[in-house]
């Protein structure tokens, strides 16, 4: 699954680290979900989108929904 | 002056003055575990040529002594550099002046890390001690009490270990798990029944410890790739 992690964490100029953080979980998980390795569980996807203040659907895109 | 809050894993500043006291104790356990660890294996690997000596394999006395001297000679060099890295990869305490990120981050570590360490200790204790059991032997008050301790601290720590293990791992390392765990089955069960065919077929000696040797390899790859790639 696709997503904005990267260019939103780059925006506000945090590092994977900094990110993992703020989310309580590994910098490896960052990473393994920034480079599409690992879609994240239901309750960390609405953790990263309360942390970017945004919906989960504008942060991941589903590559499978036809629209 | 930083502001503090305080959140439901208590890392405010009554919660942080508990996590720094947490700090040594968790380093110490760190330490113990290492040691034992080290201690534990050097044991078992000087048993294991002790016993293959007593079968009559040495020739010569002083070539006994030296072959007796190797595994705790590796195994002070392999432990020696897993100290060396366990004091460099431990979490560090943030400073005065970090984020509530950074304390959160760090906390994270360090529990997952004691873990580890603890479920480390268990299993180094009763590496230890159930060997030490034996040799004492089972018929005396002191081998039963080391055979207690050995297998109770075994049981308990990887009941505990893996209880609070999994609570304080992320998503992301209870998949590696899962990989892991599949992996190892796999294995397991494949390596199993091509050595059970194997002995129908030809007279081959069961290879019971390759087996298990191969299946933990393994699962010990699979973890670190999933988890750390």
């Amino acid at each position: 699954m696709k997503n904005r992690l990267k260019v939103l964490r780059a925006e506000r100029d945090w590092s994977q680290a900094e990110l993992a953080g703020r989310l309580d979980v590994s910098r490896q998980a960052v990473n393994a979900i920034e480079t599409g390795k690992y879609d994240p569980s239901l309750p960390l996807a609405f953790r990263i989108g309360r942390l970017f203040e945004m919906p989960i659907e504008e942060i991941f895109d589903d590559e499978h929904h036809g629209g | 002056m930083m502001n503090i809050t305080v959140d439901k894993r208590g890392t405010g500043r009554d919660g942080r003055e508990a996590d720094q006291r947490l700090w040594t104790l968790g380093r110490v356990a760190g330490w113990v575990a290492a040691t034992s660890a080290v201690i534990a294996v050097a044991g078992v690997a000087m048993g294991l040529l002790a016993a293959r000596l007593d079968h009559g394999t040495g020739a010569h006395p002083w070539r006994e002594r030296i072959l007796l001297a190797v595994p705790l000679v590796v195994t002070a060099i392999i432990g020696g550099a897993a100290l060396l890295a366990l004091r460099r990869s431990w979490p560090r305490r943030p400073g005065p002046d970090a984020g509530e990120w950074q304390h959160r981050a760090a906390a994270r570590a360090r529990r997952t890390a004691t873990v580890w360490m603890g479920a480390v200790a268990a299993i180094a204790i009763t590496a230890i001690a159930v060997p030490t059991a034996a040799w004492a032997g089972t018929d005396t008050p002191a081998g039963i009490g080391l055979l207690a301790i050995g297998l109770v601290t075994g049981v308990v720590g990887l009941v505990w270990g893996t209880v609070r293990y999994m609570r304080v791992i992320d998503d992301h390392e209870r998949r590696a798990n899962l990989y892991c765990g599949y992996a190892g089955l796999s294995t397991y069960v494949i390596l199993f029944f091509v050595q059970m065919l194997a002995r129908k077929v030809i007279d081959l000696p069961r290879m019971d410890d390759a087996i298990f040797l191969v299946t933990s390899l393994v699962a010990g790859i699979t973890f670190c790739i999933v988890r750390f790639r």
